[in-house]
């Protein structure tokens, strides 16, 4: 009897304070989501002692604690992983400034020219890989200061170059001979790169 | 009785809202704020007591303590959620404020899914 009092005390009072919250509730679009989960709390009140009968060891607080502590694992892991993919996107990102800085000190400094623009493609995959540079991509800019013009002028013009990459035609650029092959060796020696991964083009003035 | 003095700094509030709107509107947007958040805190100190009271009735009568939370986060959410919406609707950003409603539905259901996944497990266990 003492249980059937209390259990008919426990309805009783979630309902009146149910009543309560009623009160309180916003005039917004929420209110019918509210009383959808009310009722359904109410139900699982209403059904408490069944449960306590089927299984004694769980009850339901315990189990919608679990539930919400499985719904906050997932969660944090969903925003884990998210967190880990942006990292990786700027670890790349800083890794590829890193070096283009670090190529265009090399060229300006040790071969004296005057780089325009570089482009890397480095192996983004997380495997044993990771961080290898598959090809680069150099544009040179053309010094009208200095003299050899001739030594432009001797230049051998690769067609290939328009074929693999279409804005360097818009650039009006050419294939650099000499200059191409020291900034090739020194590259492919330097950085562990193959010769024919290596593109180097020169950007006219005119 | 405090509702004399809230609705005296709504209506005041109201007056320089209006008087500076015409002047400069962004500050009549400040001014709906602070006084939004002002009325705000003073009645959630008043429904603070009400909770507290609340909850130990709830402690007298061995009721489980996952009821109350849960319907009061879920009606601390809904008020938070129409507090922002409103403010964000009143400087004219209705995207913004719809936003803000949906963020507040959705925490509303995550907050649902536990329980209704409780009663399923009730449910089909009593089902032989």
């Amino acid at each position: 009897m003492n249980f059937l009092r209390e259990w008919i005390t426990t309805i009783l009072s979630v309902i009146i304070f149910v009543t309560f919250v009623e009160i309180l509730l916003p005039n917004s679009n929420n209110r019918k989501y509210i009383n959808v989960i009310i009722g359904l709390l109410v139900m699982l009140v209403i059904l408490k002692p069944v449960m306590g009968v089927l299984n004694q060891g769980l009850t339901i607080g315990d189990g919608i604690l679990k539930n919400t502590n499985e719904i906050e694992l997932m969660t944090m892991q969903n925003r884990v992983s998210n967190i880990q993919y942006n990292q990786n996107e700027s670890i790349i990102l800083i890794y590829k400034n890193d070096l283009k800085e670090q190529m265009k000190g090399r060229i300006e400094k040790q071969l004296g020219y005057s780089v325009y623009d570089i482009e890397i493609e480095i192996e983004e995959e997380t495997n044993e890989n990771f961080g290898v540079i598959k090809g680069i991509a150099i544009i040179v800019k053309e010094e009208s200061t200095e003299a050899p013009k001739d030594g432009i002028q001797e230049v051998v013009v690769n067609v290939a170059i328009s074929q693999e990459n279409n804005n360097k035609i818009n650039r009006k650029s050419i294939m650099l001979d000499n200059g191409g092959e020291e900034i090739k060796k020194d590259f492919s020696q330097f950085y562990q790169v193959a010769e024919e991964d290596i593109i180097v083009s020169v950007l006219k003035n005119n | 009785m405090e509702i004399f003095q809230i609705v005296a700094i709504g209506i005041i509030a109201t007056v320089l809202a209006v008087l500076v709107k015409s002047q400069r509107p962004e500050i009549g947007i400040y001014v709906s704020i602070v006084t939004g958040l002002i009325i705000f805190i003073f009645v959630i100190t008043k429904l603070q007591s009400v909770i507290q009271v609340l909850n130990q009735l709830a402690n007298r009568i061995d009721i489980d303590d996952i009821y109350l939370s849960t319907i009061l986060k879920i009606v601390a959410i809904a008020y938070v959620a129409e507090f922002g919406a409103q403010i964000c609707k009143d400087a004219g950003e209705g995207v913004i404020a719809s936003k803000i409603e949906f963020a507040g539905k959705i925490l509303i259901m995550v907050m649902a899914v536990p329980i209704l996944v409780t009663l399923m497990d009730v449910i089909i266990n009593m089902v032989p």
